[in-house]
């Protein structure tokens, strides 16, 4: 991580802090990151200075109609603006870590094949706290790589209990 | 003598002594002056011409006779380098046929390596290729048993078993 994705971190967790939803934010903001490192022309779109910065915005902000809150529409569509398109998953990544440690909680990235729902994500959030003794917020990311299973990654620490990891302990084992 | 037979038949008298007594005497002092002159002047040429003759011939024949000698010298020489042209023949042949033979018997000894050399190296080729072949046969049979095994997980992971591999996951995770 750079200085500058730290810096447009800082900026919108204070953003965030404001309007009193750093849970809420971060989390959008994390998903809209995963969806830019996950479309190669969502990426180059965002960041091409040859299309006018208002343009870009525009298409963040029809991107996100009713799927994220205006604060954090307003906030991409800054980033975008200021030609930093392609930087979102690092400054989520960022911003995520910056806002559980000012939370005193603990960010889990979640590899699962399929959707979790909401009960899922809450009875998971709570084993891991179980298991860390920190409150933990997740953050989901559908990977059919996985095929089936879940991979949880929080800081250093990873729990694979995925069906990837199975078969690759087969092909290691042939 | 000549002379004084054409003197003799020439004389009026038909004699071959002239009548007259002084052209007799006259007649043969001349006879002496021109021989005499003769003997003077031409003597020496005949002389010179007989010696330079004689020394002509002695030196054809020196000179003959050694052409002969070195002829003779030649010969022997030639003779002794030659020797007996049969044995020569022989002892060419001979040597041809030594050479011939150790020609084969190196030509034998390095195609005998070559062919070691050939066999040792195909045997290390096909030992390589068949530890190759069975690597790649053994990493065959894994990823055709991993890519099976992957469709009949694939196949049996329906939203169901999904759903079960998750909370089994929540509940070991709650539990560690």
């Amino acid at each position: 991580m750079s200085d500058r994705h730290t810096g447009y971190a800082r900026a919108i967790l204070e953003v965030a802090q404001a309007e009193g939803n750093v849970s809420g934010i971060s989390r959008e903001v994390f998903s809209i990151g995963q969806a830019v490192a996950g479309s190669e022309e969502l990426r180059t779109t965002l960041s091409d200075q040859r299309i006018p910065a208002a343009r870009r915005q525009q298409i963040v902000e029809d991107l996100l109609d009713g799927k994220a809150s205006s604060a954090t529409v307003g906030l991409v569509s800054m980033v975008v603006g200021a030609g930093r398109g392609a930087d979102l998953p690092n400054i989520a990544d960022q911003l995520d870590q910056l806002a559980a440690t000012g939370g005193g909680r603990q960010v889990a990235t979640v590899r699962s094949a399929v959707a979790l729902s909401d009960d899922q994500q809450q009875r998971l959030a709570a084993a891991l706290k179980q298991s860390t003794g920190n409150d933990v917020d997740l953050r989901v990311i559908v990977d059919t790589s996985v095929v089936g299973g879940l991979v949880t990654t929080m800081g250093d620490t990873v729990i694979d209990g995925s069906i990837r990891s199975r078969l690759s302990k087969l092909r290691e084992t042939l | 003598m000549n002379l004084l037979y054409v003197l003799a038949a020439e004389g009026p008298n038909g004699k071959w002594i002239p009548s007259d007594v002084k052209e007799f005497y006259w007649g043969g002092a001349a006879f002496l002056i021109v021989l005499g002159l003769l003997i003077w002047k031409l003597g020496p040429v005949i002389s010179k011409a007989m010696n330079d003759g004689q020394q002509n011939a002695i030196e054809e024949a020196t000179a003959a006779e050694a052409a002969m000698a070195e002829a003779q010298q030649a010969e022997a020489s030639l003779r002794a380098e030659l020797g007996d042209p049969e044995a020569a023949s022989q002892r060419i042949i001979a040597d041809a046929h030594e050479a011939a033979n150790q020609l084969r018997v190196d030509q034998n000894a390095r195609t005998q390596d070559m062919v070691n050399s050939m066999w040792e190296r195909a045997q290390n080729e096909v030992g390589s290729l068949g530890a190759a072949a069975t690597s790649d046969l053994s990493s065959e049979v894994s990823s055709k048993a991993l890519t099976a095994a992957e469709a009949v997980v694939a196949s049996n992971l329906d939203d169901a078993t999904q759903m079960e591999l998750i909370e089994d996951y929540i509940s070991k995770v709650g539990s560690a």
